[in-house]
């Protein structure tokens, strides 16, 4: 797990990562089953009766808690931005569009969020999901103000919210943003989402940037941070039985 | 001498609002005019619900015949003793539908809008009718007379909360859908429809261990934090476009994993 120091990091614009306070919910049976990871969210039960017009009813489970915002920056502001851009291309001056955006409340202003929950109720325990482990779970260390205590976010456990009704506890640095990134494809898309990772742990750079050339399919392009730029050639004919790929490193400075 | 009654139907029209049996208006507190003399009224009120209800009338009044040659919103009697052409002109259908779009308005928060669906028509035939330059069908009226009888009914049996009893949905359907369905035996058991409606239970459970958000909360509550708000941030625009057509060529295979049984 990162140290609090490595960890935490403020930034005052609202980002991917950043732990906040807000309401969570989900959809329950009418058994009201909650495991027992979530009971401390599931403080309130909803019973919709008829909600199916076929005499089955609607479960929620809702709850205060902390959770970390899992949406990309990029869907932040998403249709605030389009719209911001839609005014200044019509001629009007930047400040005037943002704040004409603003004024629209029909923009969407919603997060995704996943909950922070005590791993110690977690079944299996804490140690595997402390050491970042566990697939659909994220190890957050201990806040320095204590407004967050050592646990781990929920992956499992997603749900969208009104950014109105959200407060900021805290943010987080760019590397603990990169460990949720790579939680979220390992559970939501690849399971085997190492390459990039690995590769940047033999180099010992970070990769800034990768790219397929329309002319040469058979090559992936990685340039990293320092400008150099790593040129994976599939090998042609000899596919690999396992990933369909085989990778051959040339290295340059500064060219292809 | 013994009265001699004579009833006819009123023509069929071809506008299909005004068709339907005319002896069924309920017209309320109707003067008898004499048709010669606009000014001379006999002020007798004259309830016409039912046909048997103006054979009743009409016996009262005229003691001679009566022929009821009206057009949709109009009676008249004639007596064949007197020669003396008497004209029922009730109040015109406008003022009516106006008197019960206002009552609508006035006990409930429905809008004219809601108050058309249930009539079976849309706002601007609504507005049509009290402006009179349209006449509601019978059936039609009828359907306001229902809603207006039964946003009183609830007024009185739960006062403030006509709107939400008329709008609560059971099967997917509001009072109001039942209204225009013509539905009126349903509607008046409302009380009944309503206790089929969906409600809400809620249970709160306390947990017995301090919650991992509790320092965050009373940071917040003392002042401490503040909510996100609206202020957004300029992002990328490139950002915004995906090419889902890349999908296969860039990401791996999912690795085949066969059971014994051949099963993935």
């Amino acid at each position: 797990m990162m140290s609090p120091d490595d960890f935490y990091e403020w930034h005052d614009e609202p980002r991917q990562g950043d732990i906040v306070l807000c309401g969570v919910s989900r959809v329950i049976a009418g058994d009201h089953f909650s495991p027992p990871q979530w009971e401390s969210l599931d403080a309130h039960f909803l019973q919709v009766e008829d909600a199916w017009d076929a005499g089955h009813s609607l479960g929620l489970a809702a709850g205060i808690g902390l959770a970390m915002v899992i949406t990309h920056d990029c869907q932040l502001d998403k249709e605030w931005n389009q719209r911001v851009r839609e005014l200044q291309r019509a001629g009007m001056p930047i400040e005037q569009a943002e704040a004409q955006a603003t004024a629209d409340m029909t923009l969407d202003r919603t997060l995704v969020v996943s909950p922070l929950i005590d791993p110690s109720d977690l079944r299996g325990g804490r140690g595997n999901v402390m050491a970042g482990r566990v697939i659909g779970y994220l190890p957050v260390p201990k806040h320095q103000d204590e407004l967050v205590t050592e646990c781990v976010v929920d992956l499992t456990y997603q749900c969208t919210v009104d950014r109105l009704d959200v407060v900021k506890v805290t943010s987080i640095s760019e590397t603990a943003r990169k460990q949720l990134r790579y939680a979220l494809i390992q559970l939501d898309a690849l399971r085997t989402a190492d390459l990039g990772f690995q590769i940047e742990a033999v180099v010992g750079r970070t990769i800034s940037k990768v790219e397929v050339p329309d002319r040469d399919p058979l090559t992936v392009r990685i340039q990293l941070d320092d400008g150099q730029v790593i040129q994976l050639l599939q090998q042609p004919g000899t596919p690999d039985q396992e990933t369909g790929r085989t990778g051959e490193f040339f290295s340059s400075r500064g060219q292809d | 001498m013994s009265p001699q009654v004579q009833i006819r139907q009123a023509p069929p029209r071809d506008d299909s609002e005004m068709s339907g049996p005319w002896s069924i208006l309920p017209i309320a507190d109707t003067l008898l005019e004499r048709r010669s003399s606009t000014s001379t009224r006999l002020g007798m009120p004259f309830v016409i619900h039912d046909r048997d209800a103006l054979l009743l009338g009409s016996d009262a009044i005229t003691g001679a015949s009566v022929s009821c040659a009206s057009q949709f919103w109009k009676t008249d009697i004639s007596s064949t003793e007197s020669g003396i052409i008497y004209t029922a002109s009730p109040r015109p259908v406008r003022e009516e539908v106006q008197k019960l779009r206002d009552e609508i308005a006035r006990r409930t928060r429905l809008t004219r809008q809601q108050i058309a669906r249930a009539a079976g028509v849309d706002r601007r035939s609504l507005s049509a009718w009290v402006k009179g330059s349209a006449t509601p069908s019978i059936d039609k009226f009828e359907r306001l007379q229902t809603l207006a009888e039964v946003a009183r009914e609830i007024d009185a049996a739960e006062p403030g909360r006509s709107t939400e009893v008329l709008l609560s949905r059971t099967a997917g359907q509001d009072l109001l859908d039942h209204i225009a369905a013509g539905h009126f035996n349903r509607v008046r058991d409302w009380q009944t429809l309503q206790g089929s409606t969906p409600s809400v239970r809620i249970e709160h459970r306390r947990s017995t261990k301090r919650p991992l958000h509790q320092n965050a909360l009373d940071a917040y509550l003392s002042g401490q934090l503040r909510p996100l708000g609206r202020v957004a941030t300029i992002r990328p625009e490139s950002d915004y476009e995906q090419d889902l057509s890349e999908a296969d060529r860039l990401m791996p295979d999912e690795p085949i994993r066969r059971s014994r049984r051949g099963y993935r």
